[in-house]
């Protein structure tokens, strides 16, 4: 079994045009897809509108009463009390976003002013892609971090579907012109009040993103690194399936038949270098795309983890799919199965599972079919893995994947035409 | 030791071997002969259990190999027709995985794999790949792989095809030398009659799926032992005189040659005389002629009115 592995592996390492599709080609092609298709997935220049639920949970007036109140509690001049709340007068928080939202961002975003329970049906009715929440005591703490300088700036809530891919510039995009604008009317305010200008950080606001849970949004590089991972890892399998091709024509499968080996092994010799190469090729693309194109940055120890074991389980169910076609390449004794496989099953596994560009864009039913692939689960769990979330997020992906990965194993060793492969 | 019982094999509706009967005694040195087509390569894999017959049975040591493959399989060496061998590896590659799936190991592997790169005369270049051999090169790491294991029966399809005669040569004095130095019983498949001729004890004689003569090269060649053989080079072919050729009561078989015609005549019978006023009568002018007693080649094309090759 391992010389089986071994001289498996030593094939296609000698073999140059396939290592050029393997490992360099996914690559191009997620630089390619990921600067070209940029706007799919968002980023500044979208045309595509995100269509955004603006939920205000704080109350603007209160906000500023407790501020005043909080004022007068501190030891500070008189004059220069009257002038600060002078100035919080002039400043109207919620309105500045509301404004910013409505008029200055239209290219973005559409916004629509609704209560909490609304958006969140909206949201799970997929009628949005994100939910803004202005939180309460909002007001009070922005009030106090911009004159006084005093607490940590206030979150903005951004609560993000989970069928909503988009670029993270687009939410960069969008909080930093509301810090802008909130930055300006301060100014603008102390200035008025002939207070001395203090400067003021950019971080007005903080942010606190999150997917159904927490997450960070995923880039167009990250996008199309996962995208063509799931999809390259594919030509593994045909190519395997190829070259059984060519062990039993040119015969040097009847020579392992003689050998008294059983054939299972030339079988499982293949799965293994599959379940490698396929490790080696995910790997690859990560990395690079990580040092050159900085995606998946940050990330911890705990998500490089998960993103490993998605690829450890992918691996397994690329290995079957190709027992699948070397059992079929043998029986049949065709090149057919591979050449087939190579030049469209994978293209429509491809882009059902969304590697191309997201499924959130096709039909319902189409969508459905798409998180049934394998590919389309495998990148969904990568996706939710490479935005921080937990192993626990994900496992019910990788328990789906594992349930087809044995199917398909069956499928192939009942197919396997065991007794006289060379026949 | 080996012996087939009736062996048929049918595609779709191409008979292949069609009732083949045929038995090899141990040591000895048996050669298949045949046209391209002749079903040799489908009787061959039927004996190497690489190919389930419709009908019929093979029997080695007394034991059906049809139904237990593994009891010939371990004692068996096979160079298929084609070169079968991984091109990107390096003859040495090639040889030591072969060695390893035949279980080989260790330092027996090793002195193994040298003795059978020794033995096919390839030890120097061992490392170079497969794919930069020449044909003939490539022809013997094939059988290389197939002595790896110390076979005691070595089966041998075509292992000449398609190289140049210093080539051969080498091959056939290598499968002469394991035949009578190490005792190996050889099943030899060929379309040249001079290979058989020089290696085997005994031949056998397939055309359309069928054996149809059998013996020591002595005992074919005595098939014709009361004809013998003209041969004519015309300056240019006459159909009538050939037809009038066939006509003759003497002559029993015209087939046409590259140069001429070739006639069988009954010994003795001394048709010169005949032939030349034949020719005459139909103005074909013979620039040569020669008589000759049969060659196993004659042989053949009497018995199938073909030529061995095109
Ligand atoms: N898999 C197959 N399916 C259908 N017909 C086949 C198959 N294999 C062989 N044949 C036919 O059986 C006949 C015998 O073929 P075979 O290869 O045994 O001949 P051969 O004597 O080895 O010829 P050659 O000298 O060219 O190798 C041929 O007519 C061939 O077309
Ligand atoms: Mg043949």
């Amino acid at each position: 079994m391992v010389n089986f592995f071994l001289k498996d592996i030593k094939l296609l390492l000698r073999d140059r045009t396939e290592l050029l599709v393997i490992f360099l080609m996914p690559f191009i092609l997620m630089l390619i897809l990921g600067f070209a298709l940029k706007g799919v997935l968002g980023g500044g220049e979208s045309t595509r509108e995100l269509e955004v639920a603006l939920v205000e949970e704080d109350n603007s007036n209160e906000g500023k009463t407790q501020f005043i109140s909080y004022l007068e509690e501190q030891e500070i001049p008189t004059i220069a009390k009257e002038q600060i709340i002078e100035a919080s007068n002039q400043i109207a928080i919620p309105s500045i976003i509301h404004t910013i939202l409505t008029k200055e961002l239209t290219e973005i975003v559409a916004v629509e002013l609704t209560d909490k329970e609304a958006a969140d049906e909206k949201l799970a009715a997929k009628e949005i892609d994100a939910i803004i929440t202005i939180p309460e005591g909002f007001t009070y703490t922005t009030l106090k971090h911009v004159l006084l300088q005093e607490t940590e700036a206030a979150n903005l809530l951004i609560k993000k579907g989970e069928h909503a891919v988009f670029d993270s510039s687009i939410v960069e995009n969008i909080l930093s012109q509301i810090a802008q604008s909130i930055n300006l009317e301060t100014a603008i305010a102390k200035e008025s009040q002939s207070t001395e200008i203090r400067p003021t950080s950019d971080e007005v606001i903080k942010r606190e993103t999150e997917t159904i849970t927490n997450g960070e949004p995923v880039s167009s590089m990250e996008y199309y690194s996962i995208g063509m991972a799931v999809m390259f890892a594919f030509f593994i399998a045909s190519t395997m399936a190829a070259k059984s091709y060519s062990e039993q024509t040119q015969h040097v499968l009847d020579r392992i038949i003689l050998s008294g080996r059983h054939p299972l092994q030339f079988l499982i010799g293949k799965l293994f270098a599959v379940i490698m190469l396929v490790f080696f090729q995910v790997n690859v693309l990560f990395v690079l795309s990580s040092l050159i194109m900085q995606s998946f940055q940050p990330i911890s120890w705990q998500t490089i983890g998960i993103m490993e074991l998605i690829t450890f389980f992918y691996a397994l169910a690329i290995s079957a799919i190709a027992c699948l076609l070397i059992a079929l390449t043998l029986r049949l004794r065709s090149q057919a199965v591979s050449s087939s496989f190579t030049s469209g099953i994978v293209s429509v596994l491809a882009l059902l599972g969304g590697s191309f560009t997201p499924i959130t864009t096709f039909p319902e039913v189409i969508q459905m079919i798409g998180s049934w692939t394998p590919n389309g689960m495998t990148l969904r769990a990568y996706m939710l893995a490479s935005q921080g979330l937990p192993f626990a997020d994900i496992v019910p992906y990788v328990i789906r994947l594992s349930w087809i990965t044995v199917f398909i194993f069956i499928l192939s060793v009942v197919l396997f035409p065991n007794r006289r492969v060379a026949a | 030791m080996l012996e087939t019982e009736s062996l048929r094999k049918v595609y779709k509706n191409k008979v292949a071997v069609d009732e083949v009967n045929i038995y090899l005694k141990e040591g000895e040195s048996v050669g298949l002969l045949g046209p391209n087509g002749a079903g040799k390569s489908t009787l061959i894999s039927m004996i190497a259990t690489l190919l389930k017959p419709s009908s019929g049975k093979v029997f080695w040591e007394g034991q059906d190999i049809i139904k237990n493959p593994h009891i010939i399989r371990p004692t068996l060496g096979m160079v298929p027709q084609e070169i079968a061998l991984y091109k990107e590896l390096s003859a040495y590659e090639n040889v030591k995985f072969f060695g390893k799936i035949y279980r080989l190991k260790g330092k027996h592997l090793e002195s193994r794999v040298q003795e059978v790169l020794e033995i096919v005369g390839l030890k120097d270049r061992q490392k170079e790949l497969v794919k930069n051999y020449s044909g003939g090169m490539q022809r013997r790491i094939n059988i290389a792989v197939a002595l790896l294991h110390e076979p005691d029966i070595i089966i041998m399809d075509e292992p000449t095809v398609g190289i140049d005669p210093q080539s051969r040569h080498y091959i056939l004095e290598m499968v002469k030398r394991l035949n009578e130095e190490k005792g190996m019983t050889v099943l030899y498949t060929s379309h040249y009659m001079e290979e058989v001729e020089k290696l085997c004890d005994r031949i056998y004689i397939m055309d359309n799926g069928k054996i149809i003569a059998t013996g020591t090269k002595d005992e074919l060649v005595s098939i014709l032992s009361s004809e013998e053989t003209i041969d004519l080079v015309l300056e240019e072919s006459s159909s009538a005189f050939e037809d009038a050729l066939r006509a003759e009561e003497h002559v029993l078989k015209v087939t046409e040659t590259e140069k001429g015609l070739k006639l069988i005549v009954p010994k003795q019978s001394n048709q010169l005389t005949t032939i030349f006023h034949l020719a005459e009568k139909h103005q074909a002018a013979i620039q040569s002629v020669s008589i000759h007693v049969p060659s196993l080649e004659d042989v053949f094309l009497h018995l199938t009115g073909r030529k061995l090759r095109d």
